[in-house]
Order: C-alpha cells, then structure tokens, then sequence
C-alpha cells in the first residue's frame, strides 16, 4: 500500500532527520508509529501523506506520488493532525461541505461514529471542546473511507472513557483495503489496537514487525529478580522487574508496547539481532 | 478523473468558503458600503462648491471650469483599500499552520486552489465593489443635482458624471495593472514566509513598488534610448532637449502615443502579473509544512 525507499530527509540542509529510509506499510493493518520526541514521527506522517517531500529516495503510496497531492490521492488518505482547528460551522454542516471533496464519504457511517462518542450532529464545533472537536475530526476522518488513515497523537485531550471508544472505533473500521498509522507517545491507549509497531530511533527504523512476531521474538514477563541471561531490558515495578526477554522457549506472553519500546531504545543491537535472524 | 482541473472541485472550494466566512463576508458588506460613503463624504468636497458658489455667486464659467468631481480617485482608493481587506481576509485562512495543513490536502489540484484564491483577491471582490460603488455614486450624485437644482446653478450639472465603470478602465488601466501586481505579490506571502508573513507581506508594497519603478524605468529606457529621464508608470517620457544642454535648461515632457503605451502596458502589466500568478500557482504546488 505505501512504499517508501531510500528516503532522505532533514529541515536544515546539512542535518538529515532520516537516512536511507525504508518501510513498508501493507492494507488491512493498523500501525503504531513510536518513537523519542523529534525522532520524525509526525515528519514521516507528513511526508506519507505529501506535506513535506524527501530530499532523496521515493514515497510511493496506492501507485500515487504523495509529492504530487493528486486530488485521487488526497481523496484516499486523510491525516488528523495533533492539533485540530475546526471551523465555525454547526458538526452537520461540516460534514457536508467537507464530505463533498471525498467520494467514499459516508454520512450515515459519520452519524453512527459521532453516536458512539456521544456527540449531537446538531451541535455546534464552537460549542464543543477540544476532545470533542478532535472526535469530530476522527470521526470525520474515518467516515471518508480514506484507505490510509494517519492519525497524530489521536488520544491527546481524549477523556479516558473516550480513549476506550477510539479503539473501539478504530478497530471496527480497520478492513483489508485500509491501514491506520497512528504515531504516539501514549502506547498504553492504543494497547490491543495496534498490531504492527515502527519504532523509530536517530533517523532510521529499528523495528518493524507486527504484534505476533514480537511476541514470538520476545517474552513480557514480570521477574522477581533480574537474573535470567536473556533479559533485554528491566525496570523495576511494585510487582517485581518488568522485563523484556529473547524468547527462546517459545513462551506464550502479552505484549507491553512501552516495554518493547524502552527495549528497543535501551539495546538496539539485541533487538536488530533478534529480529534480523 | 480531471488531474488538472474540475469545475465541480472549484465549485466545492467555493461552497465551503462560503459556508465558514458567510458571516464574515455578509457583515463585510456593510462595512464596505459604510467605508465607500466614509471615503466619499470627506474626499468629495462638491457639497462644500455648491455652497461656496452659493454664497459667493461666482459662477463665472472659469470658476466652475476649476472645479473636478473626484468619483474615479475616490473609486481607485476605496478599490484598494477593499482589496487590501479581501487579501487580509485569505492570508487568515492560511497563516496558521493547521489552516494551511487543511487547505494543502483538500482534494483539488493547485491550479484550482490558485484559481479560487485570484478569484476571491481580483474578481470577486472587484465585481462586488464595483456595484456598491454605484449604488453609493448614484446616491451621492443624485442628492447633489438636487441641490444644484436648488441652489439654481445649473452650469455646475455638467461637472458631475455618474461614474462609469468602462471610463475608468479606458483611463485608468495602468494603475489598476499597477495595483494588480502589488496585489498578486502580497497573494504570495502565505506560501513563502514560513514567520512573520503579514509583516513581510506588508512590506512587499513598498519593494515591490520600487522594483517596478526601476523595471518600468529600465523597460523605458530601453525602448527609448535617447531620453533622458522617464518616468515609466505615467508612460511619459523627459527629453532634455541640445538647445536646453548649454544652458542646463529643463526637461522637455512627452507622453507616448497610445500604441505605445499598450505595447508597454502589456509588457509591464500583462507579463509581470502573469509571472507572480505562476510563482504563486508553484509555491501553492510546492508549499511543504
């Protein structure tokens, strides 16, 4: 679905924030893009979707070139910003105008969404606040069918009942067209939602696997001393040491993204052995 | 699908327009026939003739052959003074970051977000200003042949001329070329300063003032080498003449013939407009955010 090859990109003409770049984004699955602040998180979202343009190498997404903002391209992906502005409009209002430019709108989807997080489509955006508008945004986003949804920190403002809806939401709409690519710092939010994760690290991907796999790779298990050889990473916890495990038995464990990640940050080299044999 | 350009994409960029600003732009409305009144009520001084030749009983053919009703300079200010607003009014839908990041990836191509934002900088507002231009005009000419009548100096009659649209193209179409370029420069500044864009968009009237009174200057000159100063806005030209050289004399004003001035007009206002709008049409194609 979204190729990206040899991808070089930087603000500043001698810095590069990415180098030699490459990734892969398949249909059907929902992405959790993780990484440090200013390791490229929103740069990558913005770049998929023809915001900003690498320097070198492609981007390549449903046969389109970002780059070129293709009204056929832009009418297939939708990126919900961090920050939301919505107009002064009333929410009914917003749709139709805006659903106009986006042939797989569906309005009837857009209700059902708005229902879910308790919102009126009668209501008017100046009324809502922020995590209001920014459901409305999300649920406008997913009610374009867009076949690559890019959502930028979505449970920012959230109230914590909502987080729960957005899951919700989102795993519903997830289907073997579309795929969701979803950068966070609050891994904990989007636990069970997310099935592949992208850690990036100083400009380049460190891992790229979906959620099986890693727990095939690794085992999450709370130790009460750090005394196996094949810990990765631990980090005390009232219950005993959260670790993060090679998993050579085969373990059957459940999956810590904020683990992994603090795992992936902390032994690089590991987790680049582990997942490139 | 059109991968160059669709009415119908247009015709959405406009009802959403209209759909976020209608306020705005019905409350502008009023603002605007107020600002023409405003500008018409203290620029206009034939009230104040009317009276004095009253008082004075001077209506001496001479007298009134002095006096001048200033509805197309009145007309030339308000136009741009209302299409300063209308460009202040779309640098606010694309200053902000997430304003820009929304108009960027709306599904239209660039040349139909070009076309919408010219259209709501030059014609849209142009058309809209015209009208209520005349509606105003028309009042305000009408309430001073009443009083002519009144005052019973019907010489005074022939000085005042409802304000004509056509007319004032026919005589006034260098500056609205002159303005047309300001105007398409300051329609840049969103897409090329990523800070302190109304700022330096401000300041582009004045650079771009001077560089195309040096262009115009240049072009002049290079078209007519024997003068010796040239003043290319006005299409005039200064010779200063052998026999003026010995004594330092004056210069010696001309004004080009009228294929002349077309040629040059076109030169300066058809090819210099035409090359901001294709900057602006790339900088939209090429902003990144």
């Amino acid at each position: 679905m979204l190729n990206i090859y040899q991808l070089k990109f930087g603000y500043k003409a001698k810095q590069h924030l990415f180098e030699k770049l490459d990734l892969e984004l398949s249909a059907g699955h929902i992405y959790g893009l993780l990484g440090k602040n200013g390791a490229g998180k929103s740069s990558l979202l913005r770049m998929m979707c023809g915001l900003v343009f690498p320097k070198e190498g492609s981007v390549e997404a449903f046969a389109f070139n970002p780059m070129q903002r293709h009204p056929a391209f832009l009418q297939q992906v939708f990126f919900v910003p961090e920050e939301v502005e919505l107009p002064n409009l009333k929410i009914k209002q917003f749709a139709k105008i805006n659903g106009a430019f986006y042939p797989g709108f569906d309005r009837e989807k857009f209700n059902l969404l708005l229902t879910e997080f308790e919102l009126n489509i009668d209501s008017h955006i100046k009324d809502l606040s922020y995590g209001q508008q920014k459901k409305v945004s999300i649920s406008f986003a997913i009610a374009t069918n867009a076949k690559l949804l890019l959502l930028d920190e979505p449970t920012n403002g959230l109230d914590i009942p909502s987080k729960a809806q957005l899951r919700k939401i989102l795993a519903g709409h997830i289907n073997e067209d579309s795929c969701i690519v979803i950068s966070t710092h609050q891994v904990r939010d989007l636990d069970n939602l997310i099935d592949s994760i992208i850690i990036l690290e100083n400009g380049a991907i460190i891992l790229n696997e979906n959620t099986e796999r890693i727990t095939e790779k690794l085992a999450f298990k709370v130790l009460q001393q750090e005394t196996s050889s094949n810990v990765l990473y631990a980090e005390p916890s009232l219950a005993g040491q959260l670790s993060v495990l090679e998993n050579t038995r085969n373990e059957a464990s459940k999956l810590d993204i904020e683990l992994l990640f603090n795992a992936a940050i902390e032994n690089k080299p590991e987790i680049l052995r582990i997942f490139n044999n | 699908m059109n991968n160059t350009f669709s009415f119908y994409r247009l015709k959405l960029l406009f009802q959403k327009d209209w759909a976020e600003n209608k306020k705005l732009y019905l409350l502008a409305l009023p603002g605007l026939l107020i600002l023409i009144t405003l500008v018409y009520r203290t620029q206009s001084n034939f009230k104040f003739d009317i009276n004095w030749i009253k008082e004075i009983h001077n209506t001496s053919q001479w007298y009134i052959n002095d006096l001048e009703y200033q509805n197309e300079k009145i007309f030339f200010g308000g136009w741009f003074l209302t299409s300063l607003v209308a460009i202040f009014i779309r640098w606010n839908k694309l200053l902000t970051r997430k304003s820009l990041i929304d108009f960027l990836l709306l599904p239209a191509t660039s040349t139909e977000k070009f076309i919408f934002n010219w259209l709501w900088i030059f014609l849209i507002p142009f058309f809209i200003y015209v009208i209520l231009f005349q509606i105003v005009d028309f009042l305000f000419i009408s309430s001073y042949i009443e009083k002519i009548k009144e005052a019973n100096i019907p010489q005074l009659v022939e000085k005042l001329k409802y304000f004509n649209i056509s007319h004032f193209i026919q005589n006034g179409w260098y500056a609205l070329g002159y303005l047309t370029i300001i105007f398409s420069a300051l329609l840049l500044s969103p897409f090329i300063f990523k800070k302190y864009s109304i700022l330096k968009g401000i300041l582009i009237i004045p650079v771009f003032s001077y560089l195309l009174n040096l262009f115009s200057d240049k072009l002049l000159k290079y078209l007519y080498p024997f003068q010796h100063g040239v003043n290319g806005l006005y299409f005039s030209i200064s010779i200063r003449l052998p026999q003026h050289i010995e004594n330092e004399g004056f210069l010696q004003e001309y004004s080009l013939s009228e294929n002349h001035k077309i040629l040059i007009g076109l030169i300066l206002f058809g090819t210099v407009p035409i090359l901001i709008w294709l900057a602006n049409w790339y900088k939209i194609k090429e902003k990144q955010i």
